[in-house]
C-alpha cells in the first residue's frame, strides 16, 4: 500500500442503533442480492428481548490480514476508498480470509455467501455515487463514513 | 424471475398431518397480499356458518409484496379466519401484526400459510428454508410466552424468529394473542385461541433467503424518498427527527414514532436521551404510564379513568404479564374500568371474588386466573359482552349498559370513536361510525393517519384546519362539505379511509406512517404557515410498482382495495349471515354525546346515512348486499 493514502471506514455511533435492520436490507439490494439479511455486508447484531442492537462492520484495517492471507490476491485495496475489496471473479471461497480476520466472531464481517461459493465483505459501495448505502440509509444516524490517512 | 412476492403458500393440514404449497400468484395480481390474498383464501377455505372452534375454520398467515423489504414500515404480517371475539356470534375478520417473523417467513421461502385441521397433540410448525414439518411440543405445551421462547432458541439456536401462545392461548380465551416476543402481537381478533383450538403452540421460522426486487436502484429511491415523507404523523404530529431515537416494533421501520415497544421495566434511554423506553404507547404500553387515562361521562353513563400505576408500582409488571400470557392488552382499558365501576356504585365482589381493581397485585392475580379460566377469570375470559350476559340477573342495568359501550363494536373494545376513548370532535367520529357499522372489527386501530388522527390539527385550529382541507377535501372525497363538522357527505370519506386502509394492510405498511394525505411539518409554527399542505398518496403505488415490477397506479390500487372491501362483506353476509341490521348495532353507541364537542347522531339519521353508504357503495340499500352490477365491475366472481 502506498504511503499516505486517504483511506475510509464506517464507525458505529453507540448506543443509537434502534434494530430496524435497513442497513441489511439496502446492502443485499446494492450488491446484487435482493432484499437478503444473510448476504448482507453489514450485520446486525439484535437482542431484541433486551433491547441491544449492533451493527457489526468491516473496519477496513489498515494494515489487513485479509489481503495478506489470501492465496489467489482475490482482495485489493481500492485506491479511491481504501475498501478493501474481494474480486469474486478470482476468489475460490477458501475462506483463509475470514479466519484471519482478527475480528471474527459469529457474525463474522467476512463471510460466505449464502448461495454463491465465494466469500463476501463490505466493499464501502466504492462505486455507489452517494457513498455507503447503509449510511445512507440508516433512519438513526447510527453509521458514520470517516475518512483517515494511512 | 419472480419480484416482490415470493410465489409459494404452504398449506398446512394438521388433521391428515400432510403439507402441501399452493401458488401465490393465481391471486397475487388481483388481492396483491396480506389482507386481500387472506380474504381470497377465506373465500375459498372457510366454510360456510363455520365454529370458530372447529377444524375447518383455517387460521391464515400472510405477508405481502413488501414485506421484508427495505420498503419503511413494510415489516408485517396479517392473520385472518374466524375470530373467537366477535360477539354475539363468532364471524371472519382479520389481525395485523408487526415485527420479524413475516420477513423471515419470506426469507425462509413462503409468502404465507393456510392451516386448516387440528392435532390431536400439541405442535409447533417449523418452517425452514422451503421446508415444513410439525413438530412434537407436548413439552412447550403449558409455559408461557417467555419461556417458549427460550425453550425453542434452546433448541433452534438465537437466529430463528417466534410466534407463539401463552396459556391464554391454550385455555381458549377469547381475546388470547399471538405473541412475537418481545413485544409485538396480533391480539384484538384473538386469533390465538383459535392457535390454541388447532394445538400450534408455536410458529418458528428460520430463512436465508432473500426477495427479488425488480427495479433495485428506483426501489431504493422510492424507499428514500418515503422514509422522509413518513417522518411523522405518530402520536406527535410534528417531526420528531432530533428529539431522540425511539424503540421500533417492526422490520424496515424508518419512523421515529413513539408507538414502539416497552423493553426493560428499568427506565432506559435510547439516541440523544430524549425518551425513555417505558413511556410508550399501544404495542408498548398503555398501562404504565402514572396518569389516569381516559373518562367519560354522558348519556347516563360513567366510565371511570384508568387507573395509571407508575412503573414502580407495578404498571410494567402488568404490561409484560399480559405479553408473557398471551392476552390482548386491550382488554385491560375495557376490564379495568368497567370493574373500578363495579366497586364506585357498590358491587364489591363478583362470583365470590372480592373486588380491588385498583390494586396492580389484585389485576395481577386476575389477569392470571383470566388466562388460566379459574373463577371470575373463566368467566371473564369470554369478553366482557359474554360476561354481561352470563351475569345479567345479578348485575344493575348500568353495569350492563357500562359493558355494551365499552365493547360496542361486536365485541371489540371502544377506539377512536369520540366518547371513550380518543378526542374525535365531528367530522371525525362519525366517520368512523361508519367504518365501524360496514366491517368485521374495530377499524379504526388501522387507519389512524389516514384521517381519524388529523383531529389533532383540527382541535389545535378549527378554521385553519378546514381551509387549509377543504381542496384536498373536494378532490378527493367529493365535496368540500365531507370535511365540516356535519352529517353531509361522509360516505365518500370513511369509504376512502376503508380503501386506504386496505392497501396498507395488503402490502403492507403500518397506518402510524401511512398514507401521506398531508406532509411532514416540522413544528405547528410550520403547519400554520403553510399554503400547500398535500403529501403523496401515490407512494404506495411507487413502492409496490418498483418493487414488484407490475405497473399499478394509486386507481388501480384503490380499485383492487374496493375489491376486497366487497369479499370481505360477501364473506360476511354469504358465510355468516351478516346484513343491514348486524350494521345498525353500532348506531346506539353513538347516540351517546362525544366527549369533545357533545355531538351524538340518532338511530334515524344514522340509518340515512348508512343508506347514503351503501348507495355509494353500490349496494342493496335494504340489505346491504352488493349489487351485481357492483360486483361484475369489481371483477369479483363469488
Amino acid at each position: 500500500m502506498e504511503a499516505s493514502q486517504l483511506s475510509f471506514m464506517l464507525l458505529v455511533v453507540p448506543n443509537r442503533c434502534r434494530g430496524c435492520g435497513l442497513c441489511e436490507l439496502v446492502c443485499s439490494i446494492l450488491h446484487g442480492d435482493g432484499a437478503r439479511p444473510s448476504a448482507s455486508r453489514i450485520k446486525v447484531f439484535k437482542d431484541r428481548e433486551s433491547y441491544a442492537f449492533k451493527p457489526l462492520v468491516c473496519l477496513q484495517c489498515f494494515n489487513p490480514e485479509c489481503v495478506k492471507v489470501c492465496p489467489k490476491g482475490a482482495i485489493y485495496v481500492d485506491n479511491r476508498t481504501g475498501a478493501k475489496i474481494i474480486d469474486e471473479r478470482i476468489c475460490d471461497g477458501c475462506g483463509l480470509c475470514a479466519e484471519a480476520c482478527p475480528f471474527k466472531s459469529e457474525d463474522s464481517v467476512i463471510f460466505k455467501h449464502p448461495s454463491k461459493r465465494v466469500y463476501v465483505k463490505c466493499d464501502l459501495c466504492y462505486q455507489r455515487e452517494g457513498g455507503p448505502g447503509c449510511v445512507d440509509f440508516c433512519p438513526s444516524r447510527v453509521l458514520v463514513l470517516r475518512s483517515g490517512r494511512v | 424471475m419472480q419480484y416482490g412476492w415470493i410465489g409459494t403458500l404452504l398449506l398446512i393440514d394438521l388433521s391428515a398431518e400432510k403439507i402441501k404449497t399452493v401458488d401465490t400468484m393465481k391471486y397475487a395480481e388481483d388481492y396483491v397480499g396480506g389482507r386481500g390474498l387472506a380474504a381470497r383464501l377465506a373465500w375459498e377455505y372457510v366454510p360456510k356458518e363455520v365454529d370458530v372452534f372447529d377444524p375447518e375454520n383455517p387460521l391464515i398467515v400472510m405477508t405481502g409484496p413488501l414485506t421484508g423489504t427495505p420498503a419503511p414500515t413494510s415489516g408485517r404480517v396479517v392473520f385472518a379466519g374466524v375470530s373467537p371475539r366477535v360477539y354475539p356470534k363468532p364471524w371472519y375478520t382479520h389481525s395485523t401484526m408487526g415485527g420479524f417473523i413475516g420477513s423471515e417467513l419470506k426469507y425462509a421461502g413462503f409468502d404465507g400459510l393456510i392451516i386448516i385441521g387440528r392435532s390431536e397433540k400439541p405442535v409447533y410448525i417449523w418452517i425452514k428454508n422451503g421446508e415444513a414439518n410439525i413438530m412434537p411440543a407436548e413439552d412447550l405445551w403449558g409455559l408461557t410466552v417467555r419461556a417458549t421462547v427460550e425453550k425453542i432458541r434452546h433448541r433452534h439456536g438465537r437466529r430463528i424468529e417466534v410466534a407463539c401462545i401463552g396459556p391464554a392461548g391454550e385455555r381458549l380465551v377469547r381475546y388470547a394473542a399471538i405473541t412475537h416476543p418481545p413485544e409485538n402481537a396480533s391480539g384484538h381478533s384473538g386469533f390465538g385461541a383459535v392457535m390454541g383450538y388447532k394445538k400450534i403452540k408455536a410458529l418458528v421460522v428460520q430463512g436465508t433467503g432473500g426477495i427479488n426486487v425488480a427495479e433495485p436502484e428506483h426501489f431504493l429511491a422510492t424507499c428514500k424518498y418515503a422514509m422522509k415523507l413518513s417522518c411523522t404523523g405518530a402520536v406527535d404530529y410534528f417531526l420528531r427527527e432530533e428529539k431522540g431515537c425511539n424503540p421500533i416494533c417492526s422490520h424496515s421501520c424508518s419512523v421515529n414514532c413513539r408507538i414502539g415497544t416497552l423493553i426493560s421495566k428499568v427506565p432506559r434511554r435510547f439516541g440523544d436521551g430524549e425518551i425513555e423506553a417505558y413511556q410508550v404507547f399501544c404495542i408498548g404500553n398503555i398501562w404504565v404510564s402514572s396518569k389516569p387515562l381516559a373518562k367519560y361521562e354522558g348519556g347516563g353513563l360513567r366510565v371511570p379513568p384508568i387507573t395509571g400505576w407508575k412503573p414502580e408500582d407495578g404498571g410494567v409488571e402488568l404490561h409484560m404479564l399480559c405479553d408473557d400470557l398471551g392476552l390482548d392488552l386491550w382488554v385491560l382499558l375495557t376490564l379495568q374500568p368497567w370493574l373500578v365501576r363495579c366497586v364506585e356504585i357498590g358491587l364489591n365482589s363478583l362470583e365470590g371474588l372480592i373486588l380491588d381493581p385498583r390494586n396492580p397485585i389484585w389485576f395481577h392475580r386476575l389477569l392470571e386466573n383470566i388466562a388460566y379460566r379459574k373463577g371470575l377469570g373463566d368467566i371473564l375470559a369470554e369478553g366482557l359482552r359474554r360476561t354481561v350476559d352470563r351475569l345479567r340477573k345479578k348485575l344493575p342495568n348500568e353495569l350492563i349498559r357500562l359493558a355494551e359501550a365499552l365493547e360496542f363494536a361486536y365485541g371489540f373494545p371502544a377506539h377512536r370513536e369520540g366518547r371513550i376513548w380518543d378526542p374525535e370532535p365531528l367530522p371525525f367520529w362519525i366517520v368512523s361510525a361508519l367504518m365501524y357499522a360496514t366491517e368485521s372489527r374495530d377499524p379504526t386501530i388501522c387507519t389512524h393517519t389516514s384521517f381519524l388522527h388529523l383531529a389533532e390539527l383540527y382541535l389545535d385550529n378549527k378554521e385553519v384546519f378546514l381551509s387549509k382541507l377543504k381542496p384536498i377535501a373536494a378532490k378527493l372525497w367529493g365535496s368540500e362539505k365531507s370535511i365540516e363538522p356535519s352529517f353531509e357527505h361522509k360516505a365518500q370519506l370513511a369509504i376512502w379511509c376503508q380503501h386506504r386502509h386496505i392497501i396498507l394492510d395488503c402490502l403492507p405498511l403500518c397506518d402510524f406512517a401511512f398514507p401521506r394525505l398531508i406532509k411532514p411539518f416540522r413544528s405547528r409554527e410550520e403547519w400554520l404557515a403553510a399554503e400547500e399542505i398535500y403529501g403523496d398518496l401515490g407512494v404506495e403505488a411507487k413502492l409496490l410498482s418498483t418493487c414488484t415490477g407490475m405497473k399499478y397506479s394509486t386507481e388501480d390500487l384503490e380499485i383492487i382495495a374496493e375489491r376486497i372491501f366487497n369479499l370481505e362483506r360477501m364473506i360476511l353476509m354469504e358465510k355468516f349471515g351478516r346484513n343491514r341490521k348486524m350494521d345498525e348495532i353500532v348506531a346506539t353507541h353513538f347516540k351517546l354525546p362525544c366527549s369533545t364537542d357533545g355531538t351524538s347522531i340518532t338511530i334515524k339519521e344514522f340509518e340515512k346515512l348508512l343508506t347514503e353508504y351503501y348507495q355509494a357503495r353500490g349496494w342493496h340499500k335494504e340489505t346491504g348486499k352488493p349489487l351485481p352490477e357492483t360486483l361484475r365491475r369489481l371483477k369479483l366472481n363469488v
